[in-house]
């Protein structure tokens, strides 16, 4: 048998052809020193979208040597600058690159995937066209605007082959683990009952438009929804505004429905009625449309029922598991596991990463790039978890209770099923 | 062309006539139904119209809720598509157009198509126009838009072309093939052909493909795929072979390739097995890795075995990956040849090998991995074979083989042996623990205990405390009395315990072990094992006094009060008192949640015995938790002590608050004190 040249991971996981990235001066991390991995076998990463969120992920990223974060893109020249200043600051060289339209960044061939921490309006859209590009994916959660849109995202994954992690991390966390187990170990009896929590949400006051900052990219901003005159308030609370975020019960609430999903086995599919009622702003005051807070039940074939409170503070979020023998309950701001009974509670090992450090997220993606497994949180299981809050807000929306076929992914209600959808604005496409 | 004024006009009227209209079927309508539209509705379309950032959103509001009544409700519906189309047409500002065009999107225009494909035209009301557009369930609404196209700029030609693939109506095909020859827009004509995905779209983007521009190629590709993934759904599955074969080449990006792969996989007839394997076998390095992560879903016969044949032919990394995907197959098929790589001298391979193992295997499997267990000679394998061999399914048949081969492990085998049973949670394995815990080896003992403190039970207190009272190495006696501390916690009848610890302690000779069962004795608590705290404290042998009196300072409950008091007013030594006075004050502030004047006097008797600085820093840090007038009183005493005036400031305020609502005055008399 004729031998097999042994490849260089970068080779083995389909790169068409490498661009040099590195100085002349050969660092002993670039020649696999000192524990280092050398660049031939690292993932090079690009970065999209550089605010808040981004920055914290990002150190969990940036600690992983097999992986060089090796460009950066957002539509505002500011964050952009300081984004590059952090990585050049971590890597002690200037050698990252900027990119103000995204799919420049796409189109480098050396980029192998892309982190995505743009606002919700963009994360869908950003991984097909990432997916379209042949790039492998990580992208912040909720990981679609609309219901469709996620869709269309697990088919354009499966059509190329794409690696996608979602940013739902708590499958990757000690506690949220625990409880999985527990509860499938049948510890608290038979599930009847998951309650989930996320807090009371912002109402913001009505303003004017106002000229658009220098160095914003306001059109790309705004990317797929409908055009609107730059009104501060709006944009920067965007997670508030229906056209671009959801509201809390889906911007935070998927990591808790994301949960209840694990715990059920049921990724592949969800729950089957939505009811959901809440208080909206007074539109006399505030131009923001989301729920400020509410209750939102869902309902599975297998009886059990979900219900997400929106309510008290940001402190107080939590999931609890409640079966016919006992319950278990994870709060997400001490990430500390409460039990009845309390037995339970000592057959936890006291090893394990909290959701704050999303070191063994990464990983997961980081192997599954290698390997071409499904990771822990691939498109299809992202979707699910985002139509049950996505169904919530319709329902509370349209003011009734909703029917869901989770086959054929309809409503029993035209009106709702139209709310699937939203066209995108020109020119993107999904 | 009709002038401006005109135009205007136009729309004035036609807005007139919507009035009257909307009027004369609300006067019309039969009195017995119930009035969905309210009074003031004219008012409200008028103030929608005319919306802006900034303004009142209430009228925005109201139509919302209306569309969401309009369920079941024609007349209702039309009602409120006229009352929409009217904003559409007047000279309402652009976010009332917005607004309208997302509420004709949820009903689904029907009447008001021609309208919404004049806005489909113009590049700033495009997007919300092709919103409402998309979403009708007539069929003439792919037809407006065809129409509306000749006058749109080009972002509004996006946006129509882009609207009409999204409706995916295939009568849109010839005009779509028309488009073809504008290059501004050919990617997207070419989506909106792929998303149409039948034989006509197909043929129509071959033909293009033949003789378009190289670098047309790829998005051509792209809506192939498309049209390849239409037909699969159609069951046409010739069709979907033919388009993945036209791209499946070298010439095409890596990405496209794999996913023309992917497709020929699902098109092939025998799911896909004949043609990974072949990949398997090729020089084609970049999509192996691929080829490995479909085997576990491919159906048929001898799957396991075809593809366990080809691992000598791998390189070690796609060794290591069949293995893992010959694993999740769960096929017995594949166990034979992964058994043999345990030993591979290849740490990648032996790795996977040991995690599938783990993963399939069974109780024949034991020895081998518990092989690997004791020989692992870093920690990354030492981890992958304990995770492993705790996630062997099997329950107790598989803890109880462990448990076999701990009699004949070293001692670092027998310690990593323990560590897994306590992984798996092997109640089963405790007697056999038992028997480790004195080892003379100190890593076994150690490992014992510390696992015994999570798998025994109270009926292996006795045998616990034995091993505890036979072991010698401080260290492993320390996890030992760990150990006997956390089961007396578990335990409900603490009389038994102290029962045992007391007749245990009666019995022991040597120093160490005596000086471990009196550490036991508040745990256990109660009245006999008090006593022989305190007969420890009055020993003269300094060891056994030492160890009475942190026995006696870390009593649960507060019968010890007084032989603790005493011991904190007459210390033999300043370091007894240290001790007795944080007993003490740990005492007074688990009673805290009962707080009275009795409990206040008694943190007074602290004070009064106090000696110095830290004492009272101390104590005032317990007795803030007291919520009582009585001291709060006695905290704003403290103020006047210049050294701890901080202290009792923030003790003061902590009780102030806690008891302002229930003491009013008290509590605002203080915190004005403290101003």
């Amino acid at each position: 048998m004729k031998p097999q040249k042994k490849l260089s991971r970068r080779q083995f996981i389909s790169r068409v052809s490498v661009a040099p990235l590195f100085p002349l001066v050969v660092r002993a991390s670039t020649l696999g020193l000192n524990g280092a991995v050398a660049p031939s076998e690292r993932i090079t990463f690009g970065a999209i979208g550089i605010g808040n969120r981004a920055r914290d992920i990002l150190q969990n990223f940036l600690a992983f040597k097999e992986l060089q974060l090796v460009a950066l893109s957002d539509c505002r020249a500011d964050r952009l600058k300081s984004g590059k200043e952090m990585i050049d600051n971590y890597y002690g060289n200037t050698d990252s690159k900027t990119y103000p339209d995204f799919r420049d960044l796409l189109a480098q061939k050396e980029i192998d995937a892309v982190f995505i921490a743009t606002g919700n309006r963009w994360h869908a859209l950003a991984s097909i066209y990432a997916a379209r590009a042949g790039k492998d994916i990580y992208c912040e959660k909720p990981v679609t605007l609309y219901i469709k849109e996620g869709r269309t995202l697990v088919e354009t994954c499966k059509r190329y082959g794409t690696i996608y992690q979602a940013g739902t991390q708590r499958r990757s966390t000690a506690s949220y683990k625990f409880a999985m187990e527990m509860v499938r170990q049948g510890k608290i009896g038979k599930l009847h009952t998951v309650e989930m929590q996320v807090w009371t949400g912002a109402a913001i006051r009505h303003e004017k438009s106002a000229p658009i900052p220098a160095g914003w990219n306001y059109d790309m901003w705004l990317g797929q929804t409908p055009w609107l005159p730059f009104v501060p308030g709006r944009v920067h609370n965007w997670p508030y505004f229906f056209d671009t975020g959801d509201g809390m019960m889906t911007d935070m609430g998927c990591h808790y429905t994301d949960q209840m999903q694990w715990v059920l086995g049921t990724d592949d599919t969800g729950p089957v009625e939505f009811e959901c009622s809440g208080v909206f702003p007074d539109p006399k005051k505030y131009m923001s449309d989301t729920m400020i807070t509410g209750v939102g039940k869902c309902k599975y074939a297998n009886g059990v029922t979900g219900i997400m409170y929106q309510r008290r503070g940001f402190v107080d979020r939590y999931i609890k598991y409640i079966g016919d023998e006992g319950w278990i309950q994870v709060d997400d701001e001490t990430d500390q596991v409460k039990a009845y009974p309390e037995s339970i509670l000592s057959l936890r090992s006291a090893t394990g990463v909290s959701w704050a450090n999303a070191s063994d997220h990464i990983k997961n993606l980081l192997d599954c790039i290698k390997n071409r497994k499904q990771t822990l949180c691939n498109p299809e299981v992202a979707h699910r978890v985002n139509t049950i809050c996505l169904a919530l807000t319709i329902s509370a929306r349209l003011g009734r209770k909703l029917k869901w076929d989770p086959v054929k992914e309809q409503f029993d209600d035209e009106d709702a099923n139209r709310m699937l959808y939203r066209e995108p604005r020109a020119p993107w496409k999904v | 062309m009709e002038s401006l004024k005109e135009t205007e006009m136009k729309n004035i009227i036609s807005y007139i006539a919507t009035i009257v209209l909307i009027g004369t079927n609300a006067i019309c309508a039969n009195k017995q139904t119930v009035p969905v539209l309210p009074d003031n509705f004219n008012q409200i379309v008028q103030e929608a119209d005319k919306y802006q950032s900034g303004d009142s959103m209430e009228s925005l509001r109201q139509i919302e809720a209306l569309i969401s009544k309009c369920k079941n409700n024609p007349q209702l519906r039309n009602e409120m598509e006229t009352a929409l189309e009217t904003i559409l047409n007047s000279n309402s500002t652009v976010e009332a157009k917005k607004f309208a065009c997302q509420q004709l999107a949820i009903i689904g225009p029907v009447s008001s198509l021609n309208t919404l494909g004049r806005l489909s035209s113009v590049e700033i009301t495009s997007g919300f126009a092709c919103m409402a557009i998309v979403n009708s369930p007539s069929a003439e609404a792919t037809a407006v838009l065809c129409a509306a196209y000749p006058e749109a700029n080009l972002t509004a030609k996006i946006q129509i072309i882009n609207a009409i693939g999204n409706r995916r109506d295939a009568s849109a095909i010839p005009f779509l093939k028309q488009q073809l020859s504008d290059g501004q827009i050919v990617g997207f004509v070419l989506t909106a052909l792929g998303k149409i995905g039948t034989k006509t779209a197909t043929e129509t983007i071959f033909e293009f493909k033949k003789q378009c521009q190289p670098s047309y190629i790829n998005p051509v590709d792209d809506s192939l795929l498309l049209c390849a993934e239409k037909a699969l759904i159609e069951q046409r599955r010739l069709d979907a072979s033919s388009i993945y074969k036209e791209i499946f080449n070298d010439s095409v990006p890596a990405h496209i390739k794999r996913a023309a792969f992917l497709g020929l996989v699902k098109t092939d007839n025998d799911g896909g097995a004949g043609r990974i394997e072949a990949t398997l076998t090729s020089a084609d390095a970049t999509l192996k890795a691929v080829a490995i992560s479909l085997i576990p879903t491919i159906k048929g016969a001898n799957i396991s075995s075809r593809f366990s044949k080809l691992m000598t032919s791998l390189q070690p990394s796609e060794q290591a990956l069949l293995i893992d995907a010959l694993a999740r197959r769960g096929d017995k098929d594949a166990i034979k040849t992964i058994e043999q790589l345990v030993d591979s001298q290849n740490n990648e391979v032996k790795y996977a090998a040991i995690t599938a193992l783990g993963n399939i295997g069974n109780v024949k499997h034991v020895k081998i991995l518990v092989k690997a267990l004791t020989e692992a000679t870093n920690p990354q394998e030492l981890r992958i074979v304990e995770q492993a061999i705790s996630s062997l399914k099997g329950g107790k048949t598989i803890d109880l083989a462990i448990v076999s081969e701990l009699k004949n492990a070293s001692s670092t085998g027998k310690t990593r042996i323990i560590n897994v049973l306590g992984r798996r949670y092997a109640v089963i394995a405790v007697d056999a623990i038992l028997a480790e815990a004195v080892s003379a080896d100190t890593a076994t003992s150690r490992a014992a205990f510390k696992v015994l403190a999570r798998l025994s039970s109270e009926k292996n207190l006795p045998q616990l405390v034995d091993a505890l009272i036979q072991v010698k190495s401080p260290e492993a006696k320390a996890d030992a009395e760990s150990a006997v501390a956390a089961i007396i916690e578990k335990t409900q009848d603490k009389q038994a315990c102290e029962n045992l610890i007391c007749e245990r302690l009666e019995k022991a000779t040597d120093t160490e072990t005596r000086v471990s069962l009196i550490n036991l004795l508040p745990v256990c608590g109660g009245r006999k094992a008090l006593e022989m705290a305190k007969s420890a404290y009055s020993s003269a042998d300094s060891t056994i006094k030492e160890a009475g009196i942190r026995a006696i300072s870390e009593w649960q409950d507060i019968s010890v009060w007084e032989t603790l008091i005493n011991i904190y007013t007459n210390p033999p030594s300043e370091s007894y008192r240290v001790l007795a006075l944080r007993g003490l004050t740990r005492l007074l502030s688990e009673e805290n949640i009962r707080p009275d004047a009795n409990l206040v006097s008694k943190y007074q008797q602290l004070f009064n015995g106090a000696k110095n600085i830290n004492d009272k820093k101390l104590i005032l840090g317990a007795m803030s938790g007291c919520n009582h007038p009585e001291a709060l009183y006695l905290a704003l005493e403290k103020i006047n002590e210049p050294e701890i005036k901080l202290e009792a400031v923030a003790a003061v305020k902590k009780i102030a608050t806690a008891i302002q609502q229930r003491y009013p005055r008290e509590a605002a008399e203080a915190l004005q004190k403290i101003k």
